[in-house]
């Protein structure tokens, strides 16, 4: 029971992390109908950027050191993901659907190669940002500081995003334009403008997700964002992809289960686990858990 | 002597080889009321789309307020002052009345992200200003009472009187209405047409009107313009039009044909 328990909270820590980006799949998909495959290359610039904030003078070991980490982080992604949309995706924004998918794909390996040529192939050390304590030891269950960080931060993040997105206009304007692009823009939205903000948002959110991976993972790489990427899109369909609430339900669900296998099985199973649950949810309920054909989609 | 508020010069748009519209020249003064009628097929929606900068004219140009429109965006055709409601109602049904309104005054807010985030106080006062004249319009229009339903709950009346508010909380000066009666009972007709001539005396609003139900027509426009076959066939006063010999013709045929049914 013991170890149970222990595994649920490693799980939910992996799954937060996984809803972050996962958020970001999901905006993008409700608004542009399309699957950003280059997220999950966002989240690794996210981490790349701690690690040369701190490697090239910010200090380490207090709570604003990492408080100031994330923020520059997820600054820097914010521009990488308007960058994105503005070189990428805008010009193709009257082409063929999967014109823009290969677009995507493409997009994706020029960053991961680009980071592999720019910040070297080998894996990093990701500095200790806080130093891991444990927080709570209950009858053997464990609770580090590190993980409370990363409940904690995912948790005001994902608040954020949701005032943001149901109670300013700009939230409005972008669940205007995921369901109409044309009565969005004879209504005088900027719908150019409301696109750029979804990536600038969900760009935000996989920074921070790259900072608080880097927090439990030891090292960080220019290809660390293949799989987690891949995961996270794969928690966005099993959540209902485009609805906000089912991403966040469809990482922690991925992140638990992962370590459940991991666990208690095998960690050779974990990457498969994955794609076993997409086969699975494209089978049985291929709108996933909260989606429905007419349901609200940002 | 005043500058016309829509001034339409020579203007056409050509799909392919079909010329939808062609030649079209006209122009409206502020706080005029124009009704556009024709068969279906004959251009009326597909004219709304040029003003509104869905289409782009391919000859001829259009000025509003002496601004060239032909390069504009719809987002910024809208922000100049003109402002449609749709044939098939277009809401976002899966927002509520209230948000719906709240969306059309977007163009208006001054605040940034980085206010939101700080929650500061032009942010919020803002957003009580926006959510303020949002429900004055609603009330107006008597459908403050839904307010929070979403709008897809609405009966079709009032969602096609939603479009109208959502469509006057841009602040136009041009309002462009397609086929606002469609769908409608005698009674909410009767209405439909008092709720026009209100927006149009009280609010010195120009309008133009698309609509099947002459009888609406008759009641409201002082000048009508007949389209067929993406050319205008007629402009008048609508008991001219009636009389016109092209218009009888292309609404009901050749004397001939009708004869030999």
């Amino acid at each position: 029971m013991t170890e149970f328990i222990q595994q649920l909270i490693n799980g939910l820590a992996w799954g937060s992390i996984y809803a972050l980006i996962a958020l970001g799949y999901t905006m993008v998909y409700g608004i542009l109908r399309l699957i950003n495959f280059a997220h999950g290359e966002v989240y690794m610039i996210g981490a790349m950027t701690g690690y040369y904030a701190v490697h090239w003078g910010m200090g380490t070991g207090s709570l604003y050191h990492l408080l100031a980490v994330i923020c520059i982080a997820m600054l820097v992604c914010s521009l990488l993901g308007w960058a994105i949309e503005r070189a990428a995706y805008r010009p193709m924004r009257q082409a063929p659907r999967l014109n823009v998918l290969i677009t995507a794909i493409g997009v994706s390996l020029f960053l991961q190669f680009s980071g592999q040529y720019i910040f070297g192939a080998d894996p990093k050390p990701f500095p200790a940002l806080i130093e891991n304590k444990n927080v709570l030891d209950l009858h053997g269950v464990v609770l580090s500081n590190i993980q409370v960080t990363i409940f904690v931060s995912s948790i005001v993040l994902m608040l954020g995003l949701r005032y943001i997105v149901f109670n300013t206009q700009m939230g409005k304007a972008m669940r205007a334009v995921s369901y109409d692009h044309t009565a969005s823009y004879l209504v005088g939205i900027n719908v150019n403008r409301v696109i750029s903000f979804t990536f600038i948002l969900g760009s935000a959110l996989a920074g921070a997700a790259g900072i608080l991976v880097g927090l439990s993972n030891p090292t960080v790489n220019p290809l660390m964002g293949l799989m987690p990427g891949i995961k996270a899109f794969i928690a966005a369909v099993l959540g209902g992809i485009g609805n906000i609430p089912g991403a966040l339900i469809g990482g922690l669900i991925m992140g638990v289960a992962e370590t459940m296998v991991s666990g208690y099985l095998s960690g050779t199973y974990r990457d498969a686990l994955a794609f076993i649950i997409l086969i699975i949810i494209l089978v049985v309920r291929p709108q996933g858990l909260l989606g429905k054909s007419t349901q609200e989609k940002v | 002597m005043n500058n016309p508020l829509l001034k339409v010069e020579n203007c056409g748009i050509q799909f392919g080889g079909l010329k939808a519209l062609d030649g079209l020249d006209f122009s409206l003064n502020s706080g005029e009321l124009l009704g556009v009628i024709g068969p279906n097929g004959a251009g009326k929606t597909t004219f709304f789309n040029l003003l509104t900068g869905v289409y782009l004219p391919t000859d001829g140009s259009l000025f509003f307020k002496s601004n060239l429109l032909n390069q504009l965006k719809p987002h910024q055709i809208n922000q100049l002052g003109i402002s449609r409601t749709f044939q098939n109602i277009r809401l976002f049904l899966n927002l509520s009345v209230l948000d719906n309104v709240c969306i059309a005054f977007h163009q208006h807010i001054q605040y940034s992200l980085w206010d939101v985030i700080c929650h500061r106080k032009k942010y919020i006062e803002e957003e009580k200003q926006i959510k303020a004249k949002a429900l004055e319009l609603l009330e107006r229009f008597h459908l403050h009472e839904t307010k929070n339903e979403l709008a897809k709950n609405l009966s079709y009346g009032d969602q096609r009187r939603l479009e109208m508010v959502r469509a006057l909380a841009t602040r136009p000066q041009l309002l462009l209405l397609d086929e606002p009666a469609a769908g409608m009972n005698p009674t909410e007709k009767k209405e439909l047409i008092e709720l026009i001539r209100h927006l149009h005396q009280e609010l010195n609003l120009a309008i133009i009107l698309i609509e099947h139900d002459m009888s609406v027509m008759m009641q409201l426009c002082p000048r009508i313009i007949v389209l067929d076959y993406g050319v205008v066939i007629a402009e008048g006063t609508p008991e001219y039009i009636r009389q016109h010999p092209a218009v009888i013709k292309a609404y009901l045929g050749e004397k001939k044909d009708a004869k030999s049914l």
